[in-house]
């Protein structure tokens, strides 16, 4: 999506959404992202440049929590509208 | 092994939505340099996770509750003197729990402080910035809420920004 967007300077990482710079308590962790960061803002000579972080989550993408406890506005109208579809193609 | 090229889709397929998206042209990616060292500037920070400080207006999720295509454009400035406990931490589409208890997750205040503590950045500005993340029509963010927050950075002489999306 960065690179769509085009931005001049931009560190990419795989982390869930809600936890970009690490896990709860791991300051040691978040400053290395955060000094990533920095690292590239004072290293890069031209727009679009961009890094890919190495860092990996220690939790698989199914054991990882990051969509909050009530669904977005948005998702509970598509899962609504998902349940709907269901209970037609059922009642058919 | 350690990851290379970063894979957008591992923890939400969001490949639809992206591929459909126009791209920019790069070509045409503004570029500023840094104007002196790290070390001489005053740094901002900008998140994305609908922050605001406590008594302070909430971000209108009235409306997104009502539309659920819309989202607030609109932007909120933090006192960097706000702590832990001082904000709502209140993007409805992640979980911010882990903000609460740590918004050094996505919103690394204490970092930065220690940074202008080591000499690693000049100071951390007075203020700093929040939109919430979710605004399918941007073009109000683009137009209106920018300009308003690049105003405000002007102002307060800041040299630089670090923009954490979430």
């Amino acid at each position: 999506m960065t690179e769509k967007v085009a931005v001049s300077r931009a560190a990419f990482i795989q982390y869930p959404f809600g936890r970009q710079l690490g896990e709860v308590g791991d300051r040691e962790g978040q400053r290395k992202v955060t000094g990533a960061m920095a690292d590239l803002l004072v290293s890069a000579e031209s727009p679009n440049t961009y890094v890919h972080l190495p860092y990996e989550w220690p939790e698989p993408p199914e054991k990882t929590k990051w969509r909050p406890d009530i669904p977005a506005p948005g998702r509970l109208k598509r899962m609504r509208e998902e349940e709907e579809e269901a209970r037609k193609a059922a009642a058919k | 092994m350690p990851i290379t090229k970063v894979d957008s889709h591992y923890f939400h397929d969001q490949k639809e939505r992206i591929e459909n998206q126009r791209p920019n042209d790069p070509a045409e990616t503004p570029w500023t340099p840094l104007p002196k060292p790290l070390s001489e500037c005053n740094v901002t920070l900008v998140s994305t996770a609908g922050i605001f400080a406590k008594g302070d207006e909430s971000f209108d999720y009235d409306r997104e509750r009502a539309e659920p295509s819309w989202g607030d454009p609109s932007h909120r400035e933090i006192p960097s003197s706000a702590g832990q406990d001082d904000v709502e931490y209140s993007h409805l589409h992640i979980d911010t729990s882990f903000l609460a208890k740590d918004r050094n997750v996505a919103w690394p205040v204490d970092i930065f402080e220690d940074y202008a503590r080591e000499g690693k950045i000049g100071r951390l500005a007075e203020t700093l910035y929040s939109i919430m993340g979710y605004i399918p029509n941007y073009n109000p963010l683009i137009k209106r809420t920018a300009p308003l927050m690049i105003e405000s950075m002007k102002a307060q002489g800041v040299d630089t920004a670090f923009i954490i999306p979430v």
